[in-house]
């Protein structure tokens, strides 16, 4: 006589309990997963639009957006920009910049867009940088001949060999336009070999 | 009555059928056969059972897994922005700590956002009443308390990029918006030239407002941060074509 007393508990299909909860884990698995992906997915990325627009090396100013180019959604026609495109696999990068005051920010991001370093200008105050940007991983310490290049340098190792350098300026208006530009122009970066 | 008389005429002609013995109950079928039956079954209903729980688990997983995450990068959550009225800030935007979200956020929209330890960039996608904001309507924006060197009101289609309009016109600022005599200030958007302050949004379909605003300092009051928010403005829906 097989199973009659189970027979009725098998006639329909059940929905396990444990399905339910392996699938909320599982749900949370792939949330995070998924989170962690978008930036891989973007064909979008706001760096590789920069870099297409710059040449190496050099720091060079973005073009005001305007309906025929612009180089970064969503970017402001109340700020100015300066940007440099590196490569820090076959040197590192000297960067200066000056930020007058407060609104001002310099940024060096890696190729998917993140910040890696950040400085913000100060109300009433210079804030000079000089960052040299150093291949994944490498550090120059004092006792190395190395250490030389960075005399004077904020260290920032990248995550990557890729990546660019923003200056920011917000826009005050006309009467301060030119005094915006010439303290852009004075950003620098390049490579810097031993 | 002709027609019951002719019923009973049409019975009376019909052939009597032998009665069929009743079906046996599968219950009562012979022992061979009884178990396999039940066997059948409980196969048929065993695939089903896992068929279908699999596929609640791979509905549930990816489903609800992509969808909340989805949601999580485009619209933000309290963890990760700041909302006031129609007006989202993502708290954390340009900064070399962001969470992953925020990180998400403005990879997959492609831009780099200034610091928001230096600079507060608010969004709006809706009016106030939670309507998605639309070129085909006009909209006033009414604010005041805007007291900083510099601010700036900006209008982009969907896609980030700025509405071709006549006037070259993208935005206002802090040092080309007529203010009203106590400060205050309105701005209409529209898709034809209306007095005073005017953000042309002409054929854009969807479109988006960006308020850039310095940030309140480091060490911040909660008064201050709170008026932080402060001159934000009300987006109210005025007519629609």
């Amino acid at each position: 006589m097989a199973d009659t007393t189970d027979e009725p508990r098998r006639r329909y299909p059940r929905l396990r309990l444990r399905t339910l909860l392996l699938a909320l884990i599982g749900a949370g698995i792939v949330h995070i997963c998924m989170t962690f992906t978008w930036p891989y997915l973007s064909t979008n990325a706001a760096v590789d639009r920069i870099a297409a627009a710059l040449p190496p090396d050099v720091m060079r100013a973005l073009p005001q957006p305007s309906p025929d180019g612009q180089v970064m959604p969503f970017q402001g026609p109340d700020s100015s920009y300066v940007a440099c495109k590196f490569n820090v696999s076959e040197a590192a990068y000297a960067v200066r910049a000056t930020l007058p005051e407060a609104g001002w920010t310099f940024s060096v991001h890696d190729a998917r867009g993140d910040s890696v370093y950040v400085v913000t200008g100060q109300d009433q105050r210079r804030t000079d940088i000089a960052v040299l940007l150093l291949p994944p991983g490498e550090w120059f310490v004092g006792l190395l001949p190395e250490a030389r290049l960075a005399a004077g340098f904020a260290q920032v190792s990248m995550p990557g060999s890729k990546g660019i350098v923003l200056v920011r300026a917000p826009n005050k208006g006309l009467a301060y336009k030119a005094e915006i530009e010439a303290e852009l122009a004075k950003a620098s970066c390049m490579p810097r070999r031993q | 009555m002709a027609f019951d008389t002719m019923k009973a005429m049409a019975r009376a002609r019909l052939p009597k059928l032998p009665k069929l013995p009743p079906l046996p109950p599968i219950r009562s079928l012979p022992g061979a056969v009884q178990p396999a039956v039940s066997q059948i079954r409980a196969i048929v209903v065993g695939a089903i059972e896992t068929i279908l729980n699999v596929g609640v688990f791979v509905v549930v997983a990816l489903g609800f897994g992509i969808w909340s995450s989805w949601i999580m990068v485009e619209r933000g959550s309290s963890l990760t922005t700041r909302t006031s009225g129609a007006w989202v800030l993502w708290s954390n935007a340009g900064r070399p700590d962001a969470d992953p979200y925020t990180r998400a956020h403005f990879a997959r929209i492609g831009s780099l956002p200034p610091s928001s330890t230096a600079v507060h960039t608010w969004e709006a996608r809706s009016d106030d009443d939670g309507q998605r904001l639309h070129s085909s309507c006009e909209y006033a924006l009414q604010g005041d308390g805007l007291d900083a060197d510099w601010w700036s009101l900006a209008v982009f289609d969907d896609r980030g990029t700025v509405i071709r309009n006549r006037a070259d016109r993208y935005a206002y600022g802090a040092s080309t918006i007529a203010l009203g005599p106590d400060g205050s200030y309105i701005v209409t958007l529209a898709r034809d030239a209306r007095p005073g302050n005017w953000l042309p949004t002409g054929g854009a379909g969807r479109f988006v407002l960006v308020m850039t605003r310095p940030a309140p300092r480091p060490n911040a009051t909660a008064a201050e941060i709170q008026a932080a928010t402060r001159g934000l403005p009300a987006i109210r829906r005025i007519a629609c074509r």
